[in-house]
């Protein structure tokens, strides 16, 4: 997937992305970071087609994407939005069936493909135990789980997450995450997601993205991009970056 | 869970059938319902021929109105994301009336058209509101505060109307409620037959109902065309509505109370709620005016008086047993 030169903002007034450009090597995990409001979460919504962009083009294999009919964008791209609605007293099963909708009309039955992929995407998730009951029922990262799983059902390539561990603790954060990576290991699944942690940006993505107002200051591996003076930059912040043989490259902020 | 939503079925019909023929064999003329079922095949009963003139065409208009009425209400509730949103409160109703009291007044000899215009009427109403929520992506509060706004100009107006042309054929319609008195079988072919289209093509539209439950832009990324379903859920609804405010008047509450219950009983699939809607509407109308014509006959009282006086206490009663209310 190819971004070339977005531009995007609200209603013509203030910039939100000025001339992003960037490349998503499929396969891999890309992790977007940066201060809130850097337009990190906008330019999520540009690359799955929920925002159109004043200039610039996505390309998905060899089309823009704002050329694809939307079940057949919906086959290429799932999206786990940060945040999600549905009615209390759905369950898990049905929540993730709607995975589905790409691949179907309104009045056709369910195929058996529909139900392997539904199956395979609560097993994934840990889920298949859970798969009779009401959403309201389980806790926030069972909840965020069943929205994965959902994106999964839809047998895309590309999966999207918008902050997928913000409002979780600790474990359920490291479990989404190790869930992140699985997929992309095991599945081949090409994987964009935005962090807030540092850290977690670090030891689970191949490539990270950081922009502040708009703009990509920089880009590429971890390792080599995220410096003392880039978290400075974007963040303001004053860290140390640690590199340790037993748990690789992390920082450590100091204040500001 | 299945138990509840099969009794709750099977109560309301039951009810539904009860309700249909007390209603036919009580009042002026009063009957036993054996005289009725031999006179309805033999048609040699005088007083049965009576009923199926004055009685029946007045029970069959309840029955649709009130089926049209609740699940306009659960199609706007869908559309809008709000358990607020009704008919009668956001001002559907009330712009259906003022436009057909308009065509009436002004041009009394397109009365056949009456349906035609109070389809108008209500689809600029709703899309004042749409129009005018919009900007805030559909904040619910706003909405409805909108809805108020608009249902208070239109009936402002339609009283306006009325109270100047106290002499025209309207003169004896309030059009803040509504009577069933009067009724021929030309007002029930038409209720019957625009009332159904409008409740299969309900049926038909549950699933859009049912993606609805889920934010834009998720549907959005599962390639479902949100405003395309919207739109014709929104027609569906504004001409449920429009039709039984024409035939039957201003019912408000009723898309309102109906949804409330049929969640609290069923649940939030539409494919269920849809029709428990049509039924549990149906009989709140037709009990309601079977009360308001027996109750201190011979003055009749409004069914929409007495739907709003039975109506208000049982849905309090109903959300201070449930904390299951819509959605999260």
């Amino acid at each position: 997937m190819e971004i070339k030169d977005i531009s995007f903002s609200y209603q013509d007034k203030i910039k939100r992305l000025h001339n992003v450009a960037a490349e998503i090597t499929p396969g891999q995990i890309t992790t977007i970071i940066g201060p809130n409001g850097c337009g990190k979460s906008t330019l999520l919504g540009v690359l799955t087609n929920n925002h159109q962009p004043q200039a610039g083009q996505v390309i998905l294999d060899g089309k823009a994407i704002n050329k694809y009919k939307p079940k057949e964008l919906a086959r290429k791209l799932g999206v786990v939005h940060q945040q999600n609605t549905a009615p209390a007293d759905m369950t898990v099963e049905k929540l993730v069936y709607y995975g589905r909708l790409p691949y179907r009309n309104t009045f056709s039955p369910k195929v058996e493909k529909d139900e392997e992929m539904v199956k395979w995407a609560l097993e994934c998730t840990g889920l298949y135990e859970k798969r009779n009951e009401a959403i309201d029922t389980l806790s926030g990262g069972q909840q965020q789980r069943v929205w994965i799983a959902m994106a999964l059902a839809q047998d895309t390539p590309f999966l999207f997450l918008d902050e997928p561990t913000s409002n979780l603790d600790m474990y359920y954060q490291y479990e989404i995450l190790e869930l992140v990576k699985q997929l992309c290991k095991e599945h081949g699944l090409t994987i964009v997601m935005v962090l807030h942690d540092i850290n977690q940006a670090i030891q689970y993505s191949h490539h990270i993205i950081a922009m502040k107002q708009g703009k990509v200051i920089k880009k590429g591996n971890p390792k080599t991009i995220v410096t003392k003076q880039l978290m400075q930059e974007v963040y303001g912040v004053n860290v140390v970056v640690k590199n340790e043989a037993d748990v690789g490259m992390y920082i450590v902020p100091l204040g500001i | 869970m299945m138990y509840k939503k099969i009794i709750s079925f099977i109560v309301v019909i039951g009810l539904l059938l009860v309700v249909t023929i007390y209603s036919m064999i009580t009042g002026s003329i009063e009957i036993t319902a054996g005289e009725l079922i031999t006179g309805l095949f033999t048609g040699t009963n005088e007083n049965v021929e009576i009923i199926k003139d004055l009685r029946l065409p007045r029970i069959v208009i309840a029955i649709f109105a009130g089926a049209a009425l609740s699940v306009s209400g659960v199609l706007l509730q869908a559309v809008m994301r709000n358990p607020l949103a009704e008919p009668g409160i956001i001002g559907v109703s009330s712009g259906a009336g003022f436009v057909s009291i308009i065509m009436i007044t002004f041009f009394p000899t397109l009365y056949f058209y009456t349906p035609l215009f109070s389809f108008i009427g209500g689809a600029i109403a709703f899309l004042l509101v749409y129009m005018f929520s919009w900007k805030s992506g559909l904040n619910p509060l706003r909405m409805i505060l909108i809805g108020v706004a608009i249902n208070a100009v239109f009936t402002g107006l339609s009283e306006f109307i009325t109270s100047q042309n106290a002499s025209s054929m309207m003169s004896g319609i309030s059009v803040t409620s509504s009577t069933l008195t009067m009724k021929t079988w030309g007002d029930v072919e038409v209720m019957v037959l625009y009332g159904s289209i409008g409740l299969i093509l309900s049926m038909l539209l549950f699933a859009w109902c049912n993606h609805l439950g889920l934010r834009d832009k998720t549907l959005k990324n599962l390639g479902f065309r949100v405003n395309r379903a919207r739109f014709i859920i929104s027609i569906v609804a504004v001409l449920l509505a429009s039709i039984a405010t024409a035939i039957a008047g201003m019912f408000t509450f009723v898309g309102l109370l109906i949804p409330h219950i049929g969640r609290t009983l069923i649940g939030n699939d539409h494919k269920l709620l849809i029709p428990f809607s049509a039924i549990a509407g149906a009989l709140l109308i037709l009990t309601a005016d079977t009360l308001g014509r027996t109750l201190v006959s011979p003055i009749e009282i409004p069914a929409s008086i007495i739907v709003a006086i039975i109506g208000g206490p049982f849905l309090i009663f109903l959300l201070r047993k449930s904390d299951r209310i819509y959605g999260n």
